[in-house]
């Protein structure tokens, strides 16, 4: 059996990934630090808890990554000739329905704190012998939680872009709005001190529609990505015309009388097929072959990420029958 | 946002149903009474004693209101707080209490260790293993004696006993006896307040961090428990 060439990412791109991949080692450091400060701080207080959940699930994306990262290189084997990328894409994909499925629960669980007129207790918090109300410390663990995951997220966002990762995007975008959360969670403990008792559950159902629409993104995005869609840009669904153009270039070249190509998107790369109708120049079965390698090599050196483009001669009838349908 | 700091930070946080204002306002705080010795002692109908009518006193001159006794069943008591009846509970109540799951309890005002003690002529165990402590009348401790390898043995009275008791520290100082290094249990001490009212749970919380101390406590507690 033949399988798979393993896909090697441009060295420029190395560099690039390298960064990402500190980055996310970066994420989840300062994750689990602002998990653990929260958690510490919690209290009784229905927002702060559901922002600690929030931070956790934010785990996910970066987990997510990083494993895909030391599996999805892994060269295809007889087994599976096709390579293990989307063993890691359905990993995300079942994360990001658990992280829905969380978001739901979450709603449900203020909605009834809501309901039931739960009115939290925030007393003192013993600080290392130092007692103070327990709402200022938690607003301190809030602010916390703010800023690692801003700046991270800044820093990941152009990273996406450069390196066709979805994923990376879906998290670095996550990561750039977790603000709202905090600052819901700080608006929520604010209000109790004020006695507005219902505004701790108000805030924790606002943060619990943030988590159900990470989760809506993310299903989206791995969904999308497990569907074979055509090559779209990062952050957008718009269209890249990636196989437009690679059609208009084929078909300048003097060996072929017409050409289309139906590409796939597998995460980071493109992959599919390339049909072409060669001229008429009375070529042995031979030359048919070299002509086709040759124009392999031209299409796949057309973008970066395109990986394992399959190049097929065909008759001009049935290119037109693949157009028609 | 910066205002909203500067000027309530005095008054922050607030109570959603202005208990504390009405306490003051009215001038009489309404105290839940749950009969547990030496916490709360006394009967029906009487001005309850023991150590935490004393400190619900106290608080009361500070906060410059009279004290309104209510006795009841635990279930009467906290049914009346979730109301808003009752401002506060007292009753020898812990933190590991299941009602604190419906109402505010305050931070543990005191940690209530029962401990190993020998008289001061004996000298203290090593191990506990095999060991025959005796357990005071009314000291539930002897599945946590068992757990350490002990042999629990009852014993109602204790003036002429020359060897291993498990009970309250505080009753180990109080008599004078050595207390050794093997606690078998520390009950978290706490009050109830009514939830989420933050003020008063503040104000509670602040006059027992400030006005008492272990020591202080423990004495008193003795003091109660020995008529």
């Amino acid at each position: 059996m033949k399988v798979r060439p393993t896909y090697q990412l441009p060295s420029e791109k190395q560099e690039k990934l390298k960064r990402s991949i500190l980055l996310e080692w970066l994420t989840i450091f300062f994750l689990i630090t602002i998990a653990a400060l929260m958690y510490w701080t919690m209290g009784s207080s229905q927002a702060m808890r559901t922002a600690w959940i929030e931070d956790v699930l934010s785990l996910v994306p970066p987990i997510s990554f990083l494993v895909a990262m030391r599996f999805r290189d892994r060269a295809p084997t007889a087994k599976y000739p096709y390579g293990y990328r989307r063993a890691t894409l359905l990993a995300f994909l079942m994360a990001s329905v658990a992280i829905l499925v969380l978001g739901l629960y979450m709603f449900y669980d203020s909605a009834m704190a809501l309901i039931n007129t739960e009115h939290p207790t925030l007393g003192h918090f013993d600080l290392f012998g130092w007692y103070i109300w327990s709402g200022w410390v938690m607003i301190v663990a809030l602010i916390y939680s703010m800023i690692p995951p801003i700046i991270l997220g800044h820093m990941k966002l152009p990273l996406a872009q450069a390196l066709h990762e979805k994923t990376l995007y879906a998290d670095a975008t996550m990561n750039k709005d977790d603000w709202l959360t905090a600052g819901a969670a700080i608006l929520g403990i604010l209000g109790i001190g004020l006695g507005w008792w219902w505004a701790d559950s108000v805030a924790a159902g606002f943060i619990s529609i943030e988590v159900l629409m990470d989760g809506y993104t993310n299903i989206r995005q791995s969904m999308s990505d497990l569907m074979d869609q055509r090559p779209t840009a990062v952050g957008s669904e718009e269209s890249l015309a990636l196989g437009e153009r690679l059609c208009a270039k084929v078909r300048r070249r003097a060996d072929v009388a017409d050409a289309e190509v139906r590409l796939r998107e597998e995460g980071h790369v493109f992959s599919g097929e390339l049909f072409v109708v060669l001229r008429e120049d009375g070529s042995t079965f031979n030359t048919v072959a070299t002509h086709v390698a040759d124009i392999a090599e031209e299409a796949a050196a057309f973008d970066w990420r395109l990986y394992n483009l399959v190049v097929m001669p065909v008759t001009p009838n049935s290119l037109e029958a693949a157009e028609s349908s | 946002m910066l205002l909203l700091f500067t000027t309530s930070c005095a008054r922050f946080p607030q109570d959603p149903h202005r208990t504390l204002a009405q306490v003051l306002a009215s001038g009489t705080i309404q105290v839940g009474v749950i009969a547990n010795e030496p916490w709360v002692t006394g009967s029906m109908d009487e001005t309850p004693r023991g150590l935490e009518p004393q400190l619900i006193t106290a608080f009361a001159k500070e906060l410059g209101v009279e004290v309104e006794w209510h006795w009841g069943s635990t279930e009467a008591m906290f049914d009346a707080l979730m109301h808003y009846e009752l401002d506060v509970i007292i009753g020898g109540l812990t933190k590991a209490n299941p009602w604190g799951r419906e109402v505010a309890f305050t931070l543990p005002y005191y940690t209530d260790d029962l401990i190993v003690g020998v008289p001061p002529t004996v000298s203290p165990p090593t191990t506990l293993d095999g060991v025959v402590v005796a357990i005071p009348a009314d000291t539930l401790i002897s599945d946590e004696l068992e757990e350490q390898g002990a042999i629990p043995k009852l014993q109602e009275d204790l003036t002429n006993y020359a060897g291993p008791v498990a009970t309250n520290a505080w009753a180990i100082a109080g008599m004078g006896w050595q207390s050794t290094a093997f606690t078998l249990r520390s009950d978290q001490h706490v009050m109830a307040l009514p939830r989420g009212e933050n003020a008063i749970v503040m104000r509670l919380e602040t006059f027992l961090l400030d006005q008492t101390t272990e020591a202080q406590i423990s004495d008193l507690l003795w003091k109660a428990a020995t008529p």
